[in-house]
């Protein structure tokens, strides 16, 4: 049995600061013990807490969707505020009601990075048929524990469910890491943008980082803003911020 | 010691007039008052005077909103804060920090770790 490996694609994209949007970040905090689904973490975080990832788009458009993303607006939620808060009115000092659904001006002090990555390089498709046989045939164990299903496919690795995934990510690792970078998968915001998780072996295999600034005129920003429904600030709010 | 364990440190031994301070400056009274479970965004402003004190679980809450403050602080405008803070976020099931912390404060931990990962982003 084996994985499914695939190159990398022609560039990674990742939004972060300026000057080293690459930089791997802290560790993540370890996957608490639980009889109930967890959202501690990111998707395909090391379980343990051991050692840091990535995450990065084959594209700017999946680079910007990951991380506008969690400006989209709740539906219902400011009427659910206000009626949980109806003693008395805030001190107008302190009464801040800000849009909902729009992309912060503090935003754009990030910056698109883009890099190349070795040619030999390899990367598990977490998404493809035979890594999931992979994960039946050696890794059966954790669905049975989990009671989550009984065999690993595409709609299982999008689960949100982090005791799955960051346990299936720890076990790729341990047993295909000598061989790989990371993990390909699918965007859950939308299906045609690609993602990579880089584990720290990847360090070496990047070069040629360049960094770019971003701006609500960016074509790939305001494309995927338009997809997630979100509104970008005009760009001389951003001037008068900066 | 990682920046999650730093942030629960600061949240522990702050005391709880300037957190109210600082907490109603940057979020407002009534996304304090929402996230800790109390009816009364006033109240906050009597925390932050030290008129009145956080109880029991509300003291506890009113720190492990702090606890997610102080992570984002450092990198984020106080504005990008109350909308990460009122948005829905993919990692936490496309629900709003603010209204998990309101609905369960166990969600704390969940919350701090996407905070954390928006700051590295």
């Amino acid at each position: 049995m084996a994985v499914h490996l695939v190159p990398p694609p022609d560039r990674l994209f990742r939004i972060g600061w300026p000057p080293m949007p690459f930089k791997w970040g802290p560790r993540q905090n370890p996957l608490p013990d639980s009889e109930e689904p967890l959202l501690e973490g990111r998707r395909w975080d090391d379980p343990d807490g051991s050692y840091a990832t990535v995450y990065c788009g084959s594209s700017p458009e999946a680079a910007f969707a990951e991380t506008i993303a969690p400006f989209r607006s709740v539906p219902g939620l400011r009427e659910r505020i206000l009626a949980a808060t109806d003693e008395d009115d805030p001190d107008p000092l302190y009464d801040f009601e800000d849009p909902q659904g729009v992309v912060p001006v503090g935003y754009f002090e990030r910056a698109l990075g883009h890099a190349f990555v070795d040619e030999d390089a390899r990367f598990i498709d977490v998404d493809a048929v035979r890594t999931h046989n992979e994960l039946n045939a050696r890794f059966g164990s954790l669905l049975a524990e989990l009671g989550a299903a009984t065999q690993y496919d595409r709609g299982l690795m999008m689960t949100q469910d982090r005791r799955l995934t960051r346990r299936v990510a720890g076990f790729l690792h341990d047993h295909h890491g000598d061989e790989t970078l990371g993990i390909r998968y699918e965007s859950r915001l939308m299906s045609d943008l690609e993602c990579f998780a880089l584990w720290p072996q990847a360090r070496v295999a990047i070069y040629d980082i360049d960094v770019e600034p971003i701006s609500p005129e960016t074509p790939a920003l305001v494309n995927v803003a338009e997809r997630l429904e979100l509104m970008l600030p005009a760009l001389d709010e951003i001037s008068r911020s900066g | 010691m990682s920046p999650t364990d730093v942030a629960h440190r600061e949240a522990t031994r702050t005391d709880f007039r300037q957190i109210a301070q600082e907490l109603q400056e940057a979020l407002g009274q009534r996304l304090v008052a929402y996230a800790t479970g109390v009816r009364s965004p006033q109240a906050v402003g009597r925390w932050a005077t030290g008129k009145n004190e956080p109880q029991g679980q509300t003291d506890q809450r009113l720190r492990d909103l702090y606890r997610v403050f102080v992570i984002l602080r450092d990198t984020e405008s106080d504005q990008t804060i109350r909308a990460w803070l009122q948005g829905a976020n993919p990692q936490l099931a496309n629900q709003a920090p603010i209204e998990l912390l309101h609905e369960d404060p166990s969600a704390v931990t969940a919350v701090a770790d996407a905070a954390l990962n928006f700051v590295d982003a």
